[in-house]
């Protein structure tokens, strides 16, 4: 193998791939990276044997060929040679050198063949505004469970309808859920998928680099989920399971309502939470004619509290709140400027909606936390 | 190549064919049987079975990709454990573990680690990545710390429907009630000594002269008829026969050979990092002292010491014999704990001499 390419063109791929390289594995292939030279591209592969990615740019490709590279070595050099053409040429030995200008690098390489294989994309089931998608995953990540034992929260699902896309995830102590009108092509039916929390992760990167009017493709084989944008696929390994029941814990009778501006009450907040209970992260919210009160308690540090003007006219509520899982959602509402806070009691879940961003409908639930 | 090519125990093959030809195949398996006769290399071919491309209703081919690729990752996984053990920091053993659809599982330190079974969970709860099925091989499955077998429970009585989880281990007894229940059993048996015979013989370990000796020390174990070395084993058991011969005096000298005695105990204590197999050679002697004792002689397995084992068993007697075996159980169990071992052997000499007969 043998080829030069634009070191920008290569630094922006290989910077796609890092996040699927597992830093700290022993298994030496999966530390490198496969590079692929066909026709006049070069193609870039890499996995953890959960998600893999295929990615690739132009490239001048003297002799075909293929060969691997460890991912973290290249990405520094790369990333340290001056903006000119960089030849790569795979030696004996699997050995490649990699040379700019008067830079010259030779790294140890293996043997292409014990490198996993990442199976091809299928054909594409649906495609979606990539812009609708990135702004999903943004809002429903971080509500998706880490605790292996409830691995069929280890995922958002997806929900695709030919006029609609839903995304929620859940933990069980939260909910996020984003629907959004958007036109969904190729499909007739609903379509249902799981998608691994790493694998968001990935997505969310991979959706940050595209055009503003990408388009992403879904696919699903047996075993994993494909992800295709333009050249660059992303591929994800299904998660076993069913996502549960969730419209079942969407609180339907919650009669205490509340506006509030979304940038006041996120500063009251983080200031208040600044005394709470360390481990518990509990604060107090309590509704009064007009008013938001927010308090926290913490038998290390001392107390606080905040008082908000608002627009409330029922009857005086108090529920209790991990100040965390209400951060997460307020830094993720985009361009809303007021949250609307539906309460029912202090034992039953709240929900959160934000105001004024109509492109899309985003419910947030969480569960109260006794105080 | 298919089952046919795997030696011993028709019983457990045929059972594992059974299951693949009526495609019942029970999401959790224990292999229990003595060491060396193939339990894992079985479960390997089972994985293969489970993945091969060719698979013909109850047997793999062993040459298509999936079959090879079997093969490439318990290789990839003997290797990755190999590195991992090498690693001084304690906490980094455990980082960034990646498993392959078909992965061994075994202790990294002296136990399968809580962070190893947690990685298994979270394997297991996706889909496979390169094969159509996961199979998970943990060997020895006694060796689980005891933290972990919880995780594992839970994984194990709703098995995802793409894993297969084989259990390895000598005595399934040894393992929590929980978990055997939780599993389906393939016994394994000491291999047919006509086997053992063939392989000693292909591997010219023995002449047909001490094909016998060679046979009954292999204990029907294919491993050990693999590397058996019959001058080393002599060189090896020669601190046992001088630890017993000194211990076993006659009426005639009352007093055992203590410098003697210490001397073996001394090379005995050196063999550090192989003392379980040098523990293994003394249960051995033990065990053919009361064969010897009780004239049931077609169990001695170190029959070229049959008249020395005789004369000895009759002058320590079997209640010395029986706390010999008692400090080897102690010996065996403090072996984890680092415990000096020459020193533990000559208390248990000194020890026998008093509760002997002859004081």
């Amino acid at each position: 193998m043998e080829f030069s390419a634009k070191k920008s063109d290569i630094l922006r791929e290989l910077n796609l791939t890092q996040g699927v390289v597992e830093k700290k594995t022993t298994i030496p292939i999966l530390s490198n990276l496969l590079l692929e030279a066909t026709g006049e591209t070069l193609r870039i592969s890499a996995t953890d044997l959960e998600l893999g990615v295929r990615c690739g740019c132009l490239a001048k490709i003297k002799k075909e060929g293929s060969g691997t590279i460890p991912a973290k070595r290249l990405l520094e050099i790369i990333r340290s040679l001056p903006d000119a053409e960089v030849r790569f040429k795979v030696l004996e030995n699997h050995w490649v050198q990699v040379t700019c200008e008067r830079s010259s690098f030779k790294l140890v390489g293996m043997a292409k063949d014990s490198f996993p294989v990442l199976p091809a994309a299928p054909k594409s089931l649906a495609s979606i505004p990539a812009a609708v998608f990135a702004s999903m995953v943004e809002r429903t990540i971080f509500a998706i469970s880490s605790e292996e034992s409830r691995y069929t929260l280890n995922g958002a699902l997806l929900i695709l309808k030919p006029e609609s896309v839903t995304m929620v995830a859940t933990d069980g102590h939260r909910l996020a859920l984003v629907e959004q009108k958007a036109a969904v092509k190729g499909l007739s039916n609903e379509l249902r998928l799981l998608i691994p929390k790493k694998a968001m992760a990935e997505l969310g990167r991979l959706l940050a680099e595209g055009a503003e009017d990408a388009v992403v493709e879904l696919g699903k084989d047996e075993s994993h989920l494909f992800f295709s944008l333009g050249q660059r696929v992303l591929l994800a390994r299904m998660l076993q399971g069913q996502f549960p029941n969730y419209e079942a814990v969407l609180p339907r009778e919650n009669n205490r309502f509340v506006e509030l501006d979304k940038e006041a009450v996120s500063a009251a907040i983080r200031r208040v939470a600044l005394l709470a209970d360390e481990r518990s992260r509990a604060i107090r919210l309590q509704l009064e004619k007009g008013k938001l009160e927010i308090f926290s308690s913490s038998g290390e540090f001392g107390e606080a509290h905040e008082v908000l003007d608002a627009g409330y006219e029922g009857e005086p509520l108090q529920i209790g709140f991990d100040y965390q899982y209400l951060l997460d959602f307020l830094s993720v509402t985009g361009r809303a400027d007021k949250i609307r806070a539906e309460l029912k009691d202090e034992q039953s879940a709240g929900q959160f909606r934000p105001l004024g961003d109509n492109n899309f409908e985003y419910r947030y639930v969480v569960m109260p936390m006794r105080i | 190549m298919g089952f046919e090519s795997f030696l011993g125990n028709p019983q457990a093959v045929q059972t594992l064919r059974q299951m693949l030809a009526k495609e019942r195949v029970p999401g959790a398996l224990i292999f229990s049987g003595p060491e060396g006769v193939g339990k894992k290399t079985l479960a390997l071919m089972f994985a293969k079975a489970l993945n091969c491309e060719r698979r013909k209703s109850d047997d793999f081919c062993g040459e298509c990709a999936h079959c090879r690729k079997v093969d490439e990752m318990a290789r990839g996984a003997r290797e990755d454990l190999g590195r991992r053990r090498q690693i001084k920091e304690a906490a980094r053993r455990v980082e960034g573990l990646i498993y392959f659809d078909v992965q061994l599982i075994e202790p990294i330190t002296r136990y399968i680690l809580v962070e190893q079974i947690r990685h298994l969970r979270v394997t297991a709860a996706s889909r496979p990545f390169e094969l159509p099925r996961n199979v998970f091989v943990i060997d020895p499955a006694q060796a689980i710390h005891w933290q972990a077998v919880d995780l594992l429970l839970k994984v194990l009585e709703e098995p995802p429907a793409t894993a297969v989880f084989i259990l390895i281990c000598p005595n399934a007894g040894e393992l929590r009630a929980t978990l055997r229940s939780r599993c389906q059993r393939v016994r394994f048996l000491a291999v047919e000594d006509a086997i053992i015979a063939r392989l000693l013989l292909e591997g010219k370990r023995a002449g047909r002269d001490e094909m016998e000796l060679a046979v009954r020390l292999a204990e029907g174990s294919i491993a050990r008829a693999n590397s058996l070395d019959l001058e080393d084993y002599r060189r090896r058991r020669q601190a046992w026969v001088d630890y017993l011969e000194s211990l076993a005096v006659g009426p005639e000298t009352r007093t055992p050979d203590w410098s003697r005695l210490f001397d073996a105990t001394r090379t005995l204590g050196r063999e550090r990092g192989e003392f379980e197999e040098a523990l293994h050679i003394g249960y051995t002697l033990l065990r053919d002292l009361t064969g010897a004792l009780t004239g049931r002689v077609e169990g001695v397995s170190n029959l070229d010491l049959l008249p020395r084992l005789k004369a000895w068993s009759s002058r320590l007697g079997f209640r010395t014999i029986a706390r010999l075996k008692e400090g080897l159980d102690e010996a065996y169990r403090l072996q984890i704990r680092n415990v000096n071992p020459q020193m533990g052997l000559d208390a248990l000499a000194v020890e026998a001499v008093e509760s002997s007969p002859r004081g």
